[in-house]
């Protein structure tokens, strides 16, 4: 996650996020080929306007597409229906599986869109305050998850470390569960510790529920304003396409 | 601040961890708490830091108190931290005293200045390196304006040139008249001279409680005797260090005697690139190693030292032509490979793949043979931890039983990166031993570290790694010629080298006490 200056990273992400469940929900509601189209196109303008640029994006859409097209043909390939259409083996694809297969893969596209819209152009500070201030999330579970976040790149240099050892060691493991087994429980057993310390670190360091704040994040017009103009789009794109 | 009759037992525990202890620390007053490892000094800090019996689950009897806020530091750098920016993390102190969001922002800036660090406030923390990391965790501590400051260890998971800055630091704080400032440091030499009181624990009890002097220089038997590291110089300057004391002795210590280098090539690389990720750490880098030779890395933090390693380990992808034994790197298979090469990991946690100890040895035989793994760990001093878990293991053990696992069979290379970092001197001291014997067998040790005192007194050579080159490789004395050379790789001379050379002034010039070095 991560932050830049497009004008949907200035959005309240709270905000963003409301928006974009509720296109969401617009998109599981509706059956109809043409408004999950229409919503897709929506989410696929947010995509490209989230700041990345367009051979990172299609780079980063790469295994989304392979997932697109693997959702597609198992759709439509073990689809019920009577109007066969085509048939080798197991495979039977019929006009009404064909249309189910076009409905779901689209739907999924969409929703990959609206998170990657999200991801790209959010600060994990900046949504964990907000859901403080728009969402009344607790703050002992914000600041626990905004802790927790400090982990990922300590756990990827350990894994790492991890892997060589046994590169080293000439360990191999027969079964793939050996190795997870192997990688996770030296993950396990230190981040219980490292988190138990950070634990013991905020609590000397006072921290309190009572307090005030550096990040606060504030709905503002602007915000207001764009979620009417997005939601009514995707309103009528539903009702009307 | 002061407590009566105190004393602490884990619930996990049988006996206490401190034991019917009565102190009083005046206010202004700097004390420096020593002691073997497992004395109950950190138990005594989290006590006044308030986290006992409330945040770490103990049984507390006896009366404590502190006057005025108080603010601990903690030894490990990284994990005082829940935020994601420097800015923000900062803030978290101030957050937590609710002060308002204007102040913040005059505040942050002040309080960076204060440690000495310049830095945007969005810097990510991830990319600080440890000594910035620890003096950021400093500006956090100093944002919730203590009054009472403890400091564990601030400095032991620091490369030299990060603990001198973090000492000078605190330094700086002893002399503020308001500020209270209990310190738990192994790097006594550099704290002894401005603590005004010493308090020595042992096995939970307080042993001494006096004076710098008294304790460093009358008691020094006591305190050898208790395996505490004691000051180099301390209460002598380099220039008054009378002859016959112990310390001198010490010094004098000439480099260990050994048998000369061998002639067989180890390694053989040829204007190799090595890389980490995109970023070039070596250009065009030639290099031969023999046989017995013992080669130490330095460099500043992040020039790339262990990248190199472990591309001689095979670990990581390069460019150009590195051979062992004349056959190159990707000829090798993995098996044969590490059967002639050991890599001792920077963190132990990590390389141990086994349930228990026993077992962590047993895969590192090449056949099993359950004599020469008891041999093993007698040798190594884990015969009492044989069957437990070599994550529950102390820092020591843990690293012990990492550099057993590598050398149970004879390598013809082995590649450690910092293996003595953070360790207790009984630790460092068998570590070297360990590697001292494998040396003489003909192992080509390759080992990247920070401790000068160990490249003077067992190297046969020396790499200065900075820069995308090889900025010298030569001997450590050699080495300790270039000045404008360690001043810019942020080195820094040894005592023992210092000392000597200043023997040998004194020694030239004839005459005693009138030579300046330097």
């Amino acid at each position: 996650m991560q932050e830049n200056d497009t004008p949907l990273a200035r959005i309240n992400p709270a905000v963003k996020l409301g928006m974009l469940l509720y296109v969401m929900v617009l998109l599981i509601t509706t059956s109809s080929l043409q408004v999950t189209f229409a919503l897709t196109v929506l989410a696929a303008v947010g995509v490209c306007s989230s700041g990345w640029r367009l051979p990172m994006l299609l780079l980063r859409l790469v295994p989304y597409g392979v997932l697109f097209l693997l959702t597609f043909w198992m759709m439509a390939a073990f689809g019920k229906g009577s109007a066969e259409l085509w048939t080798f083996g197991w495979f039977r694809i019929t006009e009404e599986s064909l249309d189910h297969a076009w409905l779901i893969a689209t739907r999924m596209l969409a929703f990959v869109f609206l998170s990657l819209t999200f991801v790209a152009t959010t600060d994990p500070t900046r949504f964990v305050m907000s859901l403080i201030h728009q969402c009344r999330l607790p703050v002992r579970l914000a600041y626990g998850f905004l802790a927790g976040l400090r982990f990922i790149p300590i756990f990827r240099q350990a894994i790492r470390t991890i892997r060589q050892a046994r590169r080293v060691r000439r360990q191999r493991s027969i079964w793939p569960w050996q190795t997870f087994f192997a990688i996770s429980l030296p993950l396990f057993t230190t981040s219980i510790i490292r988190s138990e310390q950070i634990a013991i670190a905020m609590e000397a360091r006072q921290f309190q529920t009572n307090r005030t704040y550096y990040v606060r994040p504030i709905v503002t017009r602007f915000d207001l304003l764009f979620f009417g103009l997005v939601s009514s789009i995707a309103t009528s794109l539903r009702l009307f396409v | 601040m002061q407590c009566a009759h105190l004393s602490v037992r884990y619930p996990d525990q049988d006996s206490p961890v401190l034991h019917d202890l009565s102190i009083t620390i005046q206010k202004g007053e700097t004390t420096l708490l020593v002691g073997p490892s497992g004395s109950g000094k950190t138990t005594f800090l989290h006590v006044l830091a308030g986290l006992l019996p409330d945040t770490i689950e103990a049984d507390v009897t006896g009366h404590w108190s502190t006057e005025g806020t108080v603010g601990i530091l903690f030894q490990q750098p990284d994990d005082q931290f829940c935020m994601q920016t420097v800015g923000a993390e900062i803030a978290f102190s101030l957050e937590n005293r609710q002060i308002a969001r204007s102040e913040m922002e005059e505040r942050i800036p002040l309080l960076l200045a204060r440690v000495g660090l310049d830095l945007a406030l969005t810097t990510p923390i991830a990319e600080l390196s440890g000594g910035m990391k620890q003096r950021l965790a400093l500006a956090c501590v100093l944002a919730l304006e203590p009054d009472i400051l403890l400091l564990d260890e601030p400095t032991a998971q620091l490369d030299p040139s990060g603990q001198r800055t973090m000492m000078h630091l605190i330094e700086e704080l002893h002399r503020d008249p308001d500020l209270t400032l209990v310190l738990i440091e192994h790097q006594i030499d550099q704290c002894v001279t401005f603590a005004d009181r010493v308090l020595v624990f042992e096995s939970g009890r307080l042993l001494l409680d006096d004076t710098p002097y008294d304790v460093f220089h009358q008691q020094r038997d006591v305190m050898t005797a208790l395996g505490i590291a004691m000051p180099l110089l301390y209460p002598y300057g380099l220039e008054t260090l009378p002859e016959l004391s112990g310390q001198a002795c010490h010094l004098k210590k000439r480099p260990v005697e050994r048998r000369a280098v061998g002639t067989e090539r180890t390694f053989e690389l040829t204007r190799v690139r090595v890389k980490r990720g995109k970023r070039t750490i070596l250009n065009d880098f030639s290099w031969t190693t023999f046989s017995g030779q013992w080669i130490m890395l330095v460099g500043r933090n992040g020039a790339g030292k262990s990248t190199v390693l472990e591309t001689l380990a095979k670990l990581l992808p390069s460019q150009g032509d590195i051979r062992l034994f004349d056959t190159p790197l990707r000829k090798w298979s993995d098996r044969t490979y590490y059967q002639q090469v050991g890599f001792v990991f920077q963190q132990p946690d990590f390389q141990f793949l086994k349930q228990t100890v026993t077992d962590e040895l047993a895969i590192s035989c090449a056949t099993f043979d359950p004599e020469r793994v008891q041999t093993a760990l007698r040798h190594y001093r884990l015969t009492d931890v044989a069957d437990q878990s070599p994550l529950a293991l102390s820092l020591g053990q843990k690293r012990r039983l990492s550099v057993a696992t590598m050398l149970l069979e004879r390598k013809a290379v082995l590649l450690l990166d910092e293996p003595t970092f953070g360790q207790d001197a009984e630790t460092t001291a068998h570590i070297i031993d360990v590697l001292h014997q494998a040396r003489e067998a003909g192992t080509t040790v390759i080992m990247v570290t920070h401790d000068m005192e160990l490249v003077h007194r067992y190297a046969d050579r020396v790499v200065v790694i900075g820069e995308e080159r090889v900025q010298f490789d030569g001997t450590p004395l050699e080495l300790f010629q270039e000045e404008a050379l360690l001043e810019q790789n942020q080195l820094f001379r040894p005592v023992s080298f210092l000392y000597q050379q200043l023997e040998e002034v004194k020694h030239r010039a004839g005459k005693r006490h009138t030579a300046r070095a330097y």
